[in-house]
């Protein structure tokens, strides 16, 4: 994390000044990548390449705890005394900007300064309530333990908000800079590449604050060490909420129940469901599936205790409102109706399929009865 | 007794090549005891009628499953298709070592399949050729 800690200085042209460190410049155009990466694995990606959007996120969080570490000790224009200003100045500033002659700036302007802070905390934001829902539906990732389904859900919803705000910031912020642009007739976008700015004679240079890289990286390494020791702490947490173990054949239920099509884990539907089933088994779908008087009593309490509600993964969570019409039909649900809507309904047809009801062939981990992204495949054709 | 050695007899003619489990034999002389109860006319399993009552459609089932070879596929060597397209490994013991070694799992398909193709339980005369048959094969 060794940084470049030159500051202003006359050294670079006679008539240019650095105004953006090395630091900050890379800072700004990783943060674009790793954001676009972030928005196009969130909205487009298929939902297995979801490890993807959180190795960028966790990129995004690296970079974010270090600009704000930056802003505290980093070169002049990069602090945040130096650019959060107050709402006077932005009032001044952009008064100023109203009559076509902008006052200049070295670093950000006082209304770019407060755009850059809305950034950051709008971001900031994002990481946190991603981290939430990753733990809360998916069971994943630092937190997997102590988020129930229902927290990870609101913060998923919040995520997804805060993400539109993102959006509206970020196009709003490239206005901005055009419009600065356009009126100090100075590329901003290519000063965030060189770092560079014009130095004209009217303008005067404000005294500002050397970079201290030795105290940014006593900090970063502070905070890093920090994240390690608490993921090391969570990480002894011994079985994520809702992830009770469970095995199908222990219990006798893949010998009941798994030799006509898959054990369909007992998370997948509420009791009531499997209550009824368990009483019509010897008419199961137009099926003879009747059991001796023990076993079938034995599965009646393995299912019903182990039942949807019993569970905390999204899946449980979702399929305990079941069709009215099929309420035994995992495939009747609306949530599985809604899921998997763009799957043609051939492709459940093909050999190594079969029937929609044979969930492992799509989902890996179905045995577990996580359902998670990642493990999504179509065997005959990937469906996003 | 002399029922029991004429049934011996015909088992060592019916199933020579394929060594079977104690289990498998326990499960048709168990059969064997029952068929006798059933009908005092019974003598020995017989494979080939085994054959003809896997093989051939019966009424009184349910429409959709007419025979055993509608989920056991055309022949014991071949695998089959449960109604919910899992595939059934063959019935024949060459094929499916395993099979018919869980007195339990017979008697719990035989229950639930002869009632979906006949509408009514098999005799155990029945399951007893159907036995010999699938485990001649
Ligand atoms: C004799 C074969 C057989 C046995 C044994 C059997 N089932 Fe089924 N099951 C079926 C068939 C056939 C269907 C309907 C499949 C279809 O329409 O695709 C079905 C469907 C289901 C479904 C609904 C799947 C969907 O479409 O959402 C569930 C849940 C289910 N079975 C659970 C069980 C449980 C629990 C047991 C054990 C008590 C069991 N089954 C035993 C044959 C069987
Ligand atoms: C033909 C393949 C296929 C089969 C069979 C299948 N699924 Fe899916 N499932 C998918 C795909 C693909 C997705 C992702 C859809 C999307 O991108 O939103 C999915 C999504 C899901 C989700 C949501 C996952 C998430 O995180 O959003 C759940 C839960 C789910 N399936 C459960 C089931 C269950 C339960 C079964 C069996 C009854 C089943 N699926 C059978 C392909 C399949
Ligand atoms: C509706 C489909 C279906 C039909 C029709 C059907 N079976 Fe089955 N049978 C199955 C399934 C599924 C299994 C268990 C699968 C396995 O063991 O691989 C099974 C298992 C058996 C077993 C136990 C095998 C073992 O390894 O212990 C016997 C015996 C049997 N069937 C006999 C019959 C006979 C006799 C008929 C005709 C009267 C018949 N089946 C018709 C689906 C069917």
């Amino acid at each position: 994390m060794s940084l470049s800690h030159t500051s202003v200085s006359r050294q670079a042209s006679a008539q240019e000044l650095l105004i953006w460190d090395k630091g900050t410049r890379i800072f700004h155009w990783m943060l674009v990548l790793l954001v676009v990466g972030d928005a196009l694995t969130g909205w487009m990606a298929p939902k297995w390449m979801l490890n993807w959007h959180v190795a960028f996120g966790a990129g995004i969080g690296m970079l974010l705890i270090w600009r704000i570490v930056w802003g505290v000790y980093g070169p002049g224009p990069s602090r945040f005394e130096n650019f959060i200003r107050s709402p006077a100045a932005v009032l001044g500033h952009l008064r100023s900007v109203a009559s076509g002659h902008p006052r200049w700036h070295a670093g950000h302007n006082p209304a770019g300064g407060w755009m850059i802070v809305a950034l950051l905390i709008t971001l900031t934001l994002i990481l946190i309530t991603g981290l939430i829902a990753l733990a809360g539906e998916e069971k994943q990732g630092i937190l997997a333990g102590w988020i129930s389904y229902g927290v990870g859900h609101l913060c998923k919803e919040i995520h997804e908000g805060l993400v539109t705000l993102l959006f509206v910031l970020i196009p709003t912020h490239i206005a901005g800079v055009i419009l600065e642009s356009l009126l100090e007739r100075e590329n901003l976008i290519r000063s965030m590449i060189t770092g560079k700015k014009r130095l004209t004679a009217i303008q005067t240079l404000p005294e500002l604050q050397q970079a201290k890289p030795v105290h940014a990286l006593i900090w970063n390494s502070g905070i890093a060490l920090l994240l390690w020791v608490g993921y090391l702490g969570l990480g002894e947490h011994p079985a994520p909420l809702g992830h009770a173990p469970w095995s199908a054949s222990a219990a006798g239920y893949a010998k009941a129940c798994g030799e006509c099509h898959w054990s369909f884990h007992p998370s997948l539907l509420p009791e009531s469901s499997w209550q009824t089933m368990i009483s019509t088994l010897d008419n199961h779908f137009g099926e003879n599936a009747s059991l001796s008087e023990d076993v079938r009593r034995q599965m009646d309490d393995l299912l019903r205790t182990n039942a949807a509600h019993a569970w905390d993964t999204k899946a449980a969570n979702q399929l305990r409102r079941v069709s009215k019409e099929e309420p035994m039909r995992i495939t009747a649900a609306p949530y599985w109706l809604k899921k998997h809507r763009h799957i043609p309904a051939d492709s459940y047809a093909s050999k190594s399929i079969g029937s929609k009801s044979n969930c492992p062939a799509c989902h890996q981990d179905a045995e577990s009865g996580h359902f998670t992204p990642q493990a999504i495949r179509n065997p005959k054709e990937k469906i996003a | 007794m002399k029922a029991f050695i004429v049934w011996m007899v015909g088992l060592a003619t019916v199933v020579p090549q394929h060594a079977w489990s104690g289990e498998q034999a326990s499960l048709l002389e168990k059969y064997a005891r029952q068929a006798r109860q059933e009908s005092p006319d019974f003598t020995v399993f017989q494979p080939q009628r085994g054959e003809l009552f896997f093989t051939s459609r019966h009424s009184g089932g349910k429409p959709d499953t007419p025979a055993c070879t509608t989920c056991h596929g055309a022949t014991p060597t071949s695998s089959g298709m449960t109604r919910a397209n899992k595939p059934i490994e063959p019935m024949a013991i060459s094929k499916t070592p395993s099979r018919f070694a869980d007195p339990d799992k017979v008697e719990k398909w035989f229950g639930r399949n002869c009632d979906s193709v006949l509408g009514r339980p098999c005799t155990a005369q029945e399951k007893g050729d159907v036995l010999v048959y699938l485990l001649k094969q």
